[in-house]
């Protein structure tokens, strides 16, 4: 039997936005069109990067690995369908050009059915060489997060299904569709995990995809958890709380407390590379918005640019008033339509006039507090706003500006319409810039006394040397004239 | 979806919220409390329209958020309906300029601007601040028409006519010399059924507009209403002594005399010059209560509402340091 609970009541401080998801949800998932180029982003999780493995101007065949993660972890990108490399472009973004053939030909899958007799280790290993990483933003490395539970010891596993933010439905789809082979994978990262409890989360106004779930789960000893809707419950702090009633300290991660997360769309592609043999190549993606004629949820070949995709759909452009890579809260705006959908991306709002965060011109902040109602960190982002627009980062730091998950709460419910997120996001890359100059002011003072110590250790080596040598030569010559005076 | 209020959606329902008090003063008091609100905020705005000018600040911008008006209009209120028409366009000129354009405009000011401007005028113009019009049954005449009233606010204090004002029932209350709250009740007229006469509508009519905004805007939480309230509340029932002719007068007289209701809804709840979590804002409020309470009984002034929030705005920075909320990841179990 399993087990699902429903959780009734959200936090204190959350916001109830509109869904806008009944546009979407229950629209099938169909596979993209097959564009004729593809824009593979090198980038990784935290600021890495990847490197070519292939020469520019030889042929690949869909799935063949062509780039290789630079930190040594082993993590490794994949040509989503056949076609010519062109070489890395280096824009804003580095991405690998791929000119498509037109015949999407692929090396075949080598599919584990008994993976599970396999070594973990070598499991393990298998994850990074699929590249598979964290679907819901982050693309933190699978395996490598494994196996730092392996070395924390976790006790829960947890699976998000919250997928909280408007518009998004990519997840629902895919649980709705394809709930068996979500369990699957799952399945393969709580047998690498070692967790002995697994909980899925999910929002409650998801019927048909808890349905699939609670068929998928049958005779398993999963937990369901189903969630009241609000935002965010799928953030991964929040949730963890809401879950387990377990409190990450600051500044730590959910392993701390014995908890490793996983997105819903991270454990399905997991599952696919370990059950199925098939590395990352595409992702459900929800493209919507209401200056799009076409919306849908749609598998996507990683590398697809916004542009290709959302001409494909019929983007209107006199109703449109951003392109968002993202939901409408935490996604960014895109200005150039080269931006490619990454392994990170589950969805391309074609924001309509009305959609997105409310516009207007922005006015001085009157301390109304309607912010800190709707703060999930319980942070005051009236004072945080003082403090980054007059560029105190201390003032900023010491109000746990770092405790800030950038969830965009403060920012829909602002009255004075601040743009708090960029704001917030700004002040954040400028303490860490900070910080990185102090480490580095600090690592050139050690440098320098080291350089000091070395100098001088040198020094009273050669004095004690010299002075050595002064005796010795004392001694000789006291030698000698004792045989001259004394024959 | 667009429901979310802007800065002037949140100043426009404030001035709706105040209709209810308005309409009450208006039919105690005549058309006059109308004439000095339109003046107030008539100042007011001309005077944030010339700060912005020499400030070189976006007109539009800054007059179109609404804050120069609700200023003008609460300070309106505050005053005396018959005061002379300079004092009440100095006191709202005084608030904007003083108030708040001094410390860089809407959002930066430290001080209710309104109330600014009415502390200056009530130590300046003492006289005048505390000479009330009689409420309506009360005065000799019918309250003065509305030609009649301009004519008068126009002209100047020494031309409205003694029949038509006199002191507050909180005034005359703290005045009462020897009488038990019991005897005050039953020979003076300007003891209502439970608090001062007329005075008693004004505040229930405030409280409806106030909890207007609060539960049905949500607008503002309750923590600094209803701490200004309870503070006030015990304050005035612990020197209640049964009503005895050195009694402070009783909760229901504080609660629903002078001008608590208002201060406590459209005053106390400034989010600007108050504090800014919901802890501090309780602290804020209790605070407020204290001191009005202090201030009524054994101050020299005969209601207390300006002084207290100057004072407890002061405080606010402090309040503030002292109620931060825990925030996520920090305290309950032992950080990094």
């Amino acid at each position: 039997m399993i087990r699902s609970r429903r959780q009734s009541r959200p936090p204190p401080q959350h916001l109830d936005l509109p869904s806008h998801k009944q546009r979407t949800r229950d629209l099938p998932i169909e596979p993209a069109p097959l564009f004729d180029r593809l824009r593979l982003p090198l980038r990784l999780y935290g600021g890495g990067r990847a490197s070519l493995l292939i020469r520019p101007g030889q042929h690949v065949l869909g799935g063949e690995a062509v780039a290789m993660a630079n930190d040594g972890s082993g993590l490794q990108l994949h040509a989503p369908t056949s076609g010519r490399i062109l070489g890395v472009s280096d824009g804003n973004e580095p991405v690998i050009e791929i000119a498509v053939d037109g015949d999407d030909r692929a090396v075949g899958p080598s599919p584990r059915p008994d993976w599970q007799d396999l070594d973990p280790a070598l499991l393990l290993q298998q994850l990074q060489a699929a590249g598979v990483v964290g679907a819901g933003g982050a693309r933190f490395p699978a395996a490598t997060k494994l196996a730092k539970a392996a070395v924390h010891g976790i006790d829960w596993l947890l699976i998000n299904a919250a997928e909280c933010e408007p518009h998004l439905t990519a997840d629902e789809r895919l649980l709705t569709e394809r709930a068996a082979a979500v369990i699957e994978g799952v399945n393969v990262l709580a047998h690498l995990s070692g967790a002995q409890r697994i909980v899925i989360a999910i929002e409650d106004d998801k019927p048909a995809a808890i349905a699939a779930l609670e068929a998928a789960l049958a005779g398993s000893d999963m937990e369901l958890r189903i969630l009241p809707r609000f935002y965010p419950s799928g953030s991964e702090r929040q949730l963890v709380t809401l879950v387990t009633g377990r409190e990450i300290p600051s500044g730590r991660l959910p392993l701390d407390v014995g908890v490793l997360c996983h997105n819903v769309a991270t454990a399905w592609s997991a599952g696919r590379a370990i059950v199925h043999g098939e590395p990352v190549t595409r992702r459900i993606v929800t493209v919507t918005g209401m200056a799009l004629r076409q919306p849908g949820n749609l598998e996507v070949r990683l590398g697809t640019t916004v542009g290709d995709l959302l001409a494909a759909r019929g983007l209107d452009r006199t109703q449109l008033r951003e392109i968002r890579l993202g939901g409408p809260l935490t996604g960014r705006r895109i200005d150039d339509s080269d931006t490619p959908i990454g392994a990170g991306n589950a969805c391309v709002l074609a924001a309509g006039h009305n959609e997105g965060m409310p516009a207007g011109v922005e006015q001085p902040c009157i301390r109304c507090g309607a912010c800190a109602e709707v703060c999930p960190a319980h942070l005051q982002p009236q004072l945080l706003h003082q403090f980054a627009r007059a560029g105190d980062l201390d003032g900023a730091r010491d109000h746990d500006l770092m405790d800030c998950i950038e969830c965009g709460a403060c920012e829909w419910v602002c009255p004075s319409r601040i743009p708090l997120l960029a704001d917030y996001r700004q002040a954040k890359a400028d303490i860490g810039r900070a910080d990185a100059a102090r480490a580095e002011a600090e690592h050139a003072r050690l440098r320098h006394e080291r350089r000091q110590a070395r100098l001088q250790r040198e020094r009273e080596a050669a004095e004690t040397a010299r002075q050595a040598r002064l005796q010795r030569v004392g001694a000789a010559v006291a030698r000698a004239r004792s045989r001259t005076t004394d024959p | 979806m667009r429901s979310r209020p802007g800065t002037f959606g949140v100043m426009s329902q404030v001035v709706l919220a105040t209709l209810p008090g308005i309409a009450v003063l208006v039919w105690l008091f005549g058309p006059a409390v109308l004439v000095t609100v339109l003046l107030a905020v008539a100042a007011a705005l001309a005077a944030d329209a010339l700060a912005l000018w020499l400030r070189g600040r976006p007109m539009a911008k800054g007059l179109g958020d609404g804050s120069a008006v609700v200023t003008g209009l609460l300070l309106g209120l505050a005053l005396p309906p018959f005061l002379p028409a300079w004092m009440t366009v100095l006191g709202a000129a005084l608030a904007i300029l003083l108030g708040k354009q001094v410390y860089g405009g809407l959002g930066q000011n430290p001080f209710n601007p309104a109330m600014v401007g009415y502390a200056i005028l009530l130590v300046s113009f003492p006289l005048e601040m505390t000479t009330w019009a009689l409420p309506r049954g009360l005065a000799d005449a019918e309250p003065a028409g509305l030609a009649e009233a301009a004519r008068l606010i126009f002209a100047g204090s020494a031309n409205v006519p003694d029949a038509l004002t006199g002191a507050t029932p909180l005034d005359h209350f703290k005045h009462r010399e020897s009488l038990t709250v019991a005897e005050w009740q039953a020979s003076s007229g300007l003891a209502g059924r439970f608090a001062g006469a007329g005075w008693e509508w004004v505040n229930l009519a405030f409280l409806a507009g106030g909890l207007y905004l609060m539960q049905v805007r949500r607008l503002f939480s309750w923590h600094a209403p209803v701490g200004m309230l309870a503070a006030l509340g015990v304050c005035a029932l612990l020197f209640y002594d049964g009503g005895s002719s050195s009694s402070g007068g009783s909760p229901v007289f504080h609660l629903l005399g002078g001008a608590t209701m208002f201060a406590a809804f459209f005053i106390v709840t400034d989010p600007v010059s108050g504090a800014t979590s919901p802890r501090g804002r309780l602290v804020f409020g209790i605070g407020v209560g204290i001191l009005v309470y202090v201030i009524r009984a054994f101050g020299g002034y005969p209601d207390a509402v300006a002084f207290a929030v100057l004072l407890m705005n002061a405080a606010a920075p402090f309040i503030d340091h002292f109620t931060r909320p825990r925030v996520y990841g920090h305290g309950r179990e032992p950080s990094a």
